[in-house]
């Protein structure tokens, strides 16, 4: 299953990207720039937020050398016989679930009413067919499930 | 990314390229900063855009907003299909003057 361990950082980006480029499967590479949206927009909540405050990280990313990192994977899965591609991406900040804690933007404010900002997790919300938060053990673990663009048949997984 | 600004009969035409992310939407942003003069018209022109992100977006958002302060005018034209999408979801389309081609964004310049 491939995975890879960057430090949180904005230089890691381009890493991750590359790293997309490189493991995700010809099928879902119509695909492939919302799943880097995805990937972008979470990187840059970890690298923004996770390690932030290290009073309210608990767990043993502290013990195995994995503060300040976070790590992205990749792997084809069945769901309810379905293909989908699971990205996954783990960090071992503070537990936060932006599913469930960033507040939504209205998107159908007026411009004036806008406010600058706010969007990139209701951009991951609305790439993934599928989104999970799990946080366990000091380490917060998200998984974003992409299907294939229509036309593609599925089986070519 | 790449801009290019150049300045086409009253209008000032920007030409973006490559993507637009979080580790290049400062360049926009440093690209833009003196453009928003009183009553300029800008025309976005982003055929060779092929992505953005929430960090693109809010460079964007900024610009509109400075723009419209200045009593301004703004279109965008000829979006990619992942930058299109990516407007569509952030309610980007409805509230912005997006068009198919540069003639069409000229003419939503003039109205």
């Amino acid at each position: 299953m491939p995975r890879i361990l960057l430090p949180a950082s904005l230089e890691s980006c381009s890493q991750a990207m590359f790293f997309l480029s490189e493991h995700v499967e010809a099928p879902y590479h119509d695909v492939l720039s919302f799943v880097e949206l995805a990937v972008e927009e979470l990187l840059v909540n970890v690298v923004s937020y996770a390690y932030a405050d290290p009073e309210r990280t608990v767990g043993r990313g502290r013990e195995d050398g994995h503060w300040g990192m976070v790590e992205l994977g990749c792997r084809m899965v069945r769901l309810d016989d379905m293909p989908y591609l699971c990205i996954w991406m783990r960090d071992w900040g503070a537990p936060f679930d932006p599913f469930q804690e960033v507040p939504l933007p209205d998107t159908a404010q007026a411009l004036e009413d806008r406010s600058i900002g706010g969007l990139g997790v209701h951009l991951v919300k609305n790439v993934a067919v599928h989104y999970c938060y799990s946080g366990s053990d000091g380490e917060n673990t998200i998984e974003l499930y992409f299907r294939l663009s229509s036309g593609t048949s599925a089986d070519k997984i | 990314m790449e801009i290019v600004i150049t300045d086409e009969e009253g209008v000032t035409l920007l030409e973006l390229s490559g993507r637009m992310d979080a580790t290049t939407a400062a360049e926009f942003d440093n690209a833009v900063r003196a453009l928003p003069r009183q009553g300029a018209r800008l025309l976005i022109d982003m055929a060779g855009l092929e992505y953005i992100s929430s960090a693109g977006l809010r460079s964007i958002l900024g610009l509109v907003k400075s723009v419209r302060t200045s009593a301004g005018k703004l279109a965008f034209c000829a979006l990619q299909p992942m930058v299109a999408e990516v407007f569509r979801i952030s309610g980007f389309t409805a509230m912005l003057a997006v068009c198919d081609s540069r003639d069409e964004a000229r003419v939503a310049l003039r109205g």
